[in-house]
């Protein structure tokens, strides 16, 4: 992975969280990070074309319901938002993966997206990404947070 | 004047922000339509009346780039302005999008200001924010 593309998935992933949530994510060391209390979830979206690979985006359901009660302007505690929860995720997961796929255009060349899917995120394995040295650990207004991206030479012929 | 709009996005979360932006927007809305994929969406503009369609471009099943070709063959891009609201910034994609009859484009994030700016400009009308 081009350490480039990592700065800029960390810039796009701390600007669409403040533009689409008005959150504010900083980076922080793996060590740092909190551990993942209770139930988290995990935002894979898949990136094709001139190079290949995944944008995947980890978080506990306290910030999922932080960003879907900010999004939709509601209280964290409405059920609502606890219902619409996985489905912010996976918007901030596309919404990130347009804004990075155009950051990258220069460098990486034509990327496409294919739409996210939202998984449920168990301790050992947000544990064992958290300890990935490709992974990027950010505090979210204390929350902590996990960003990957995966990117190779691919995949398109001309 | 108000609009009858529809909202194509497989998010039910963006449907709701796209709602509350109009309404932040100040862009009168009489009917307020939602369709969560591109088939549903394309068989209410055959059968329902819109004037505004707000469309994402990645979705599951059929995309907005595939709703716009169906739109194109249907002669409805005469009749109904589509709006695409994409995180997707490729310039030439918007551009054959617009050639083939879209009106204009959005980037997500969506915000009330550039939401009424682009339905003026599309809708050719002039809407204050709601006091």
């Amino acid at each position: 992975m081009d350490p480039g593309h990592n700065a800029s998935a960390a810039r796009v992933f701390a600007d669409v969280l403040a533009e689409f949530a008005f959150l504010f994510g900083d980076a922080v060391p793996a060590v740092e990070l909190p551990r993942l209390q209770g139930k988290g979830y995990l935002a894979c979206l898949p990136i094709t074309g001139d190079a290949e690979g995944s944008l995947a985006i980890g978080m506990p359901e306290e910030l999922a319901l932080r960003i879907a009660a900010n999004t939709l302007g509601m209280e964290p505690s409405d059920p609502e938002v606890s219902r619409k929860a996985p489905d912010a995720i996976r918007e901030i997961a596309s919404v990130m993966g347009g804004h990075l796929v155009s950051a990258l255009s220069a460098s990486a060349g034509a990327l496409e997206l294919s739409p996210p899917a939202v998984f449920p995120l168990e301790i050992a394995d947000w544990e064992r990404l958290r300890a990935d040295p490709a992974t990027q650990c950010f505090a979210v207004d204390e929350h902590p947070a996990l960003l990957r991206v995966d990117l190779a030479p691919g995949g398109r012929s001309t | 004047m108000a609009y009858r709009v529809l909202a194509v996005d497989d998010s039910s979360t963006v449907r709701a922000v796209i709602a509350k932006t109009l309404k932040l927007s100040g862009v009168e809305v009489s009917r307020f339509g939602e369709a969560s994929r591109g088939d549903e969406a394309l068989e209410m503009l055959r059968t329902e009346g819109f004037d505004l369609v707000l469309c994402d471009l990645n979705m599951p099943g059929m995309t907005g780039y595939e709703l716009v070709e169906a739109l194109e063959r249907d002669g409805l891009l005469a009749t109904v302005a589509v709006i695409i609201v994409s995180s997707l910034g490729n310039s030439v994609a918007i551009d054959e999008l617009r050639s083939k009859g879209v009106r204009g484009y959005l980037r997500k994030p969506l915000r009330p200001e550039s939401l009424r700016q682009v339905v003026n400009e599309v809708m050719g009308a002039t809407h204050g924010p709601r006091t």
